[in-house]
Parts: C-alpha cells; sequence; structure tokens
C-alpha cells in the first residue's frame, strides 16, 4: 500500500552528514550529538562532501563555509544544482562574523547558519528544525501525488513513473508491462446504489490492486480506471497478475448488497518496438482494455505484440 | 598573575566530556607551535586556515579563550598585518602551555 506514515519525520533516525575540513569540529559534533536520534557521517572536505551527499542521501547537512579545496557557498551551489541532492537541508556552521555572508547562505538555499564556537544546545534544536521541516515538505510533496479516496498514486506520478520505467527498460533490457483496468458498470452501480457505495466499491478494488507484488505500481488513473507498473516482467506473467485482482474482485462480497457481483475488465501491454514510449504503451494497454469491454466485461485483453 | 594561571574547560565538570577534552588539550601546544612555524616560513595561508580551525573549535571544547586568541591569529593575516599575526601566535603558543583539561 502506499501510505505516508505520519509520524515518520520524528519517529525515525535522521541522517546527518558533515562537511568540515577540521577534525576538531567532527570530534566535538559526534560527541555532542551523540544522544540525538541521528546517524552521523563525516567529510574532511568538499569533494569528499559532494560525494557522501550523493551516496548516503542525508537529511541534513552541516556545512562549513572555509574550506580549502572549495568555499562552503560554492558547496551549496553544486547540491542544489543536482537534482538527486537539491533537496538536502542544508545548515553553515561557520566561524565568520561577516553578516553578509549569513545572508548569501540563506539567501542561497541555506535552511539555517550556526555561529562557531556553536552553543551546542541551539545547535540541536536547529538540527532538529531543520530535519522535521525537511520531512515535512518531502511528506507534502509525497501527498500532492497521492490519491485522496484510495491512497494509491495519483495519475501525475503514475505519468513520471511509467516514463521512469520506460527508460529503465529500454536502458537495461529488461520487460516491462502494464495494466489499464475500469471497474464494470460503475455508472450503474453509483447511480442504483448511491456515491458512497461507489466510493466503497472504488476503495475495496485499491486494496486488491495495492496488495499484489511488492515491485508492482498501483495507481487511481482517474474515476474508476486504474492502472498498474510491473516492472521486470511479461505480458504473459502481467495477464496472470491482473487475472487474480479480476477474480480478487468478483469475489468480494458487499454487506449491504448481498449477491450483488462487481467487475472489472483489463487491458495489457508490455513494453516493446512501437510500445517503447509511456504515452504508446498507454496508448495499447487502453485499447486491449476496450477489447476487454467490447469481449463482454470480466476479463483481460493483452494487447497484440507488434 | 590571574592572566598567567592554568586556564581549565567551561566543561571541566562534564565528565562525559573528559576524554574528549583531554584530547583536545594534548594537542593544542603543537597545533599553536605549528600555526607559528607557519607564519614564521611564510606559510601565511597554511597558518591561516589552521588558526580559522582552532577559532571555531576552541569554545567548543570550553576554552573561548583559544577562540579568541586564535581569531587574533585569523584576523591578522586576513588584513595582512603580519607583524601583528607573528604577535599574536606568540601569544597563542603561550596560551596553549597553560590550557589544562
Amino acid at each position: 500500500m502506499n501510505s505516508i506514515d505520519p509520524t515518520a519525520f520524528t519517529a525515525s533516525t535522521a541522517r546527518l552528514l558533515a562537511i568540515d575540513d577540521s577534525e576538531l569540529i567532527h570530534r566535538l559534533l559526534k560527541f555532542r550529538l551523540q544522544h540525538e536520534r541521528l546517524e552521523i557521517h563525516g567529510a574532511i572536505n568538499a569533494r569528499e562532501g559532494l560525494a557522501m551527499a550523493r551516496e548516503l542521501q542525508p537529511d541534513v547537512i552541516l556545512l562549513d563555509i572555509d574550506m580549502e579545496d572549495m568555499n562552503g557557498f560554492d558547496v551549496l551551489t553544486t547540491l542544489k544544482n543536482d537534482p538527486a541532492t537539491q533537496d538536502i537541508a542544508v545548515i553553515f556552521i561557520s566561524g565568520t562574523e561577516e553578516a553578509m555572508d549569513k545572508v548569501r547562505a540563506l539567501d542561497q538555499g541555506a535552511v539555517d547558519f550556526v555561529s562557531k564556537p556553536f552553543e551546542v544546545v541551539e545547535l540541536k534544536a536547529r538540527v532538529r528544525t531543520a530535519i522535521r521541516a525537511q520531512r515535512l515538505m518531502k511528506m507534502l510533496a509525497q501527498k500532492a501525488q497521492i490519491d485522496g479516496l484510495t491512497g494509491l498514486w495519483n495519475r501525475s506520478y503514475m505519468n513520471q513513473r511509467l516514463t521512469a520505467e520506460v527508460d529503465e527498460a529500454r536502458r537495461h533490457g529488461q520487460p516491462l508491462s502494464m495494466i489499464l483496468c475500469d471497474i464494470d458498470r460503475f455508472k450503474h452501480h453509483n447511480d442504483h446504489f448511491g456515491h458512497p457505495f461507489g466510493d466503497l466499491v472504488i476503495e475495496r478494488f485499491a486494496q486488491i490492486l495495492s496488495g499484489g507484488r511488492s515491485s508492482d505500481v498501483a495507481c487511481r488513473y482517474g474515476g474508476e480506471e486504474f492502472c498498474v507498473i510491473l516492472p521486470s516482467t511479461t505480458a504473459v506473467k502481467a495477464e496472470e497478475v491482473a487475472n487474480r485482482y479480476r477474480e480478487q474482485l468478483e469475489r468480494t462480497t458487499w454487506n449491504d448488497h448481498p449477491g450483488l457481483v462487481v467487475t472489472a475488465s483489463f487491458g495489457v501491454a508490455e513494453f516493446g518496438p512501437g510500445r517503447d514510449t509511456a504515452e504508446a504503451m498507454l496508448k495499447a494497454a487502453d485499447a486491449a482494455l476496450y477489447g476487454a469491454k467490447q469481449g463482454g466485461r470480466n476479463r483481460v485483453a493483452v494487447s497484440p505484440a507488434a | 598573575m590571574a592572566d598567567e594561571g592554568p586556564i581549565r574547560s567551561e566543561f571541566a565538570d562534564d565528565p562525559e566530556m573528559a576524554l574528549l577534552i583531554r584530547e583536545f588539550v594534548d594537542s593544542l601546544p603543537s597545533r599553536a607551535q605549528t600555526i607559528h612555524a607557519h607564519l614564521e616560513a611564510g606559510a601565511h595561508d597554511t597558518a591561516r586556515t589552521l588558526a580559522h580551525q582552532l577559532k571555531g573549535a576552541g569554545g567548543g571544547y570550553g576554552f573561548p579563550q583559544v577562540t579568541e586568541a586564535a581569531r587574533a591569529v585569523d584576523r591578522s593575516i586576513r588584513d595582512r598585518r603580519l607583524d601583528d599575526a607573528r604577535a599574536a601566535a606568540s601569544a597563542l603558543v603561550k596560551l596553549a602551555a597553560r590550557v589544562m583539561p
């Protein structure tokens, strides 16, 4: 299930990277922050710090300004220009006495500035605050891609993810499939049994789709239409997966409407010649879904290979 | 005289800090000597980098006097007042000798 843990930003251990060319400072930081819920890493120069930032993906970086190989402002610019590191919270920690240095640091995207020698209590509070803010930002960004009713990824995320998976499949020659599915006669259920029941059907179907293999990515495509991206999966295997989903929905019982059977139709498409972009895969899956509907609903249709 | 007596860390009563402070104190005289030696040898940038690092760390180990003395070296070199820098480095060496855990 693509769920968000609302306590995640306070409960889990955060990762901190200190980039400073003074080993005296590294020892002090490690010691002074040892009782915080932090995994502390240190880089003794800017070059090492940038490499570690990419690799470790820390929640927060404590960054010195005056370093021999590169100054902290240039390090910050490099971090902010790299999509892999641009969202990491950076706190400058410096002995500079220039107010303009502090202004410049904050203008360039640092979240805070701590003067050396630092007050331990203040440093801890500022690190905690930066981590909390950074995690909330992450949560908000994630939440913008989650469907409110079902908790599945939304269409915007699906488009991004499918494009990324197509690139991966092309690069590594791995299979990739997708399933597009649609609840049969949904408008009828909605009109006949009311919108709350319609919502319930959508939620149940979403639960079925998100309860599949952990590598599969279930999304709400819109209305009663859903999409599942299946990395490293052939169309034959995706058809099996789709049939499992289909059977699970068909077997679902509805307390308020005993005897009612709700079904869905599925279209499967695999990455390959003529379906080598996200758009082309979607189009092929949509055509297969249309075929499943035309064929009598409650079935899985696979787009034929080009 | 009070300004020639031993200097103890502001965190001397914190048993958790004892080992860290001792390591700092043990290394301080040689750090101060190194700064002084680099200045005498004309390696001003290196001397300034080391003084700058000491300035940032001294207070953190409970020795604001070390921070102040290192700041005097750092600023003098920054402003190209090299006679002042050498005097400040000598003062830092003397101060380092008085620092106790």
